[in-house]
């Protein structure tokens, strides 16, 4: 063999062993539990906080996400306990899949409020009502004749932005209800028309 | 959470632009600031169309890489369209993700890509309510009722109008 060919099967090797190494720093990363980089420590301290017993694999927010994209109804509080003890997005994704939920954490009891406004929100897509007027609880408004106009704001929190948003919706849903309502009275008078 | 990635931060941003200025006969929004990728909307039927004053509720659900994917629209309770299935997802150009159409049928510029956004999805949603087409068909049975018995397609889809608004 000439130097040429050595070269040439060296680089190879070199290149192989570099792109391994490109690939796959990320498993290493993780069960790196014993010298953690800083944001991970970051994260393992607000994983810790958050109650959990044992000690925690790194867990991402994209992590969470890419888990909550494929199951929208988990709360993150779900998908990071499972992600801690997994440790992958792909094992939790089928577990998910296989079990069609995942554990709810211990402590997420104790903030109900995100739970029942999962379950409230899973449980109106199953058994969805025909009808717009009983869905958003507009029963007693039907006949109100004093709507006042909601402005295009942009509330200053979240409660404020999300109140905004129900009412445009109610108003949206009354004013065409008026309106059809009047049409189908046209409708009556002139049936000829 | 603290951090938000870039989908969240885009999400938030389309979220504040709808608000401030929404198009007409469109809301739209997240059903919780908790999670920006699950949108409920409401549209209003165009005029002189049997989807006239019509509200039709439907879910947006967004893919953790957006804007690079395109959300899913589903009408929830399914709408009797060409263009949707029978279980209430759209199938319009401007909602398939980017890149070439195996049928040859799209243009590339028609289809998803991160210029668009969910105003424009909306208004294209609009636009399909008021133009049905019947070339690339969703629902082969409103595609039917739609070409051979139009007046039965518009009856259906008044009756829909009426009852979702308890009239």
């Amino acid at each position: 063999m000439d130097s040429s060919t050595v070269l040439f099967i060296v680089t190879l090797i070199v290149a192989f062993v570099f792109m391994r190494w490109l690939v796959s720093p990320v498993p290493q990363a993780i069960t790196d539990n014993d010298v953690p980089s800083l944001s991970q420590s970051n994260r393992n301290s607000r994983a810790n906080a958050s109650g959990s017993r044992r000690d925690p694999r790194a867990v991402t927010d994209s992590m969470i996400e890419v888990v909550q994209s494929i199951g929208p109804q988990l709360t993150p509080g779900q998908i990071r306990m499972d992600l801690e003890r997994s440790g992958s997005v792909q094992a939790t994704i089928d577990r998910y899949l296989e079990m069609g939920s995942l554990p709810v954490p211990p402590n997420e009891r104790a903030a109900p409020v995100s739970v029942t406004n999962t379950s409230a929100i899973s449980a109106s897509e199953k058994a969805e009502p025909e009808n717009l007027i009983e869905k958003f609880g507009l029963n007693d408004k039907v006949n109100d004749t004093n709507g006042e106009e909601i402005g295009n704001k942009w509330g200053t929190s979240k409660q404020e932005r999300s109140s905004l948003l129900t009412k445009r919706r109610e108003e949206m849903i009354l004013k065409a209800r008026k309106r059809l309502e009047s049409q189908l009275k046209n409708e009556v008078d002139m049936p000829l028309r | 959470m603290a951090v938000k990635s870039t989908a969240q931060k885009r999400l938030l941003k389309e979220y504040q632009q709808l608000a401030r200025d929404p198009p007409p006969g469109i809301v739209a929004g997240p059903i919780s600031e908790d999670n920006l990728f699950h949108w409920e909307c409401l549209l209003e039927g165009p005029s002189d169309t049997p989807y006239e004053n019509g509200v039709f509720p439907a879910s947006l659900k967004f893919p953790s890489d957006y804007p690079l994917s395109p959300p899913v629209l589903k009408f929830e309770p399914p709408l009797l369209h060409p263009n949707i299935y029978a279980d209430g997802t759209v199938c319009i150009s401007i909602l398939h993700a980017p890149g070439e159409d195996p049928n040859q049928y799209e243009r590339p510029e028609e289809r998803w890509s991160p210029v668009q956004s969910i105003e424009k999805i909306l208004l294209s949603v609009m636009s399909m309510l008021a133009e049905p087409n019947i070339e690339s068909g969703a629902n082969i049975d409103a595609c039917k009722l739609w070409r051979d018995s139009r007046d039965q397609y518009n009856k259906q889809i008044r009756d829909h109008v009426r009852k979702s608004l308890g009239l």
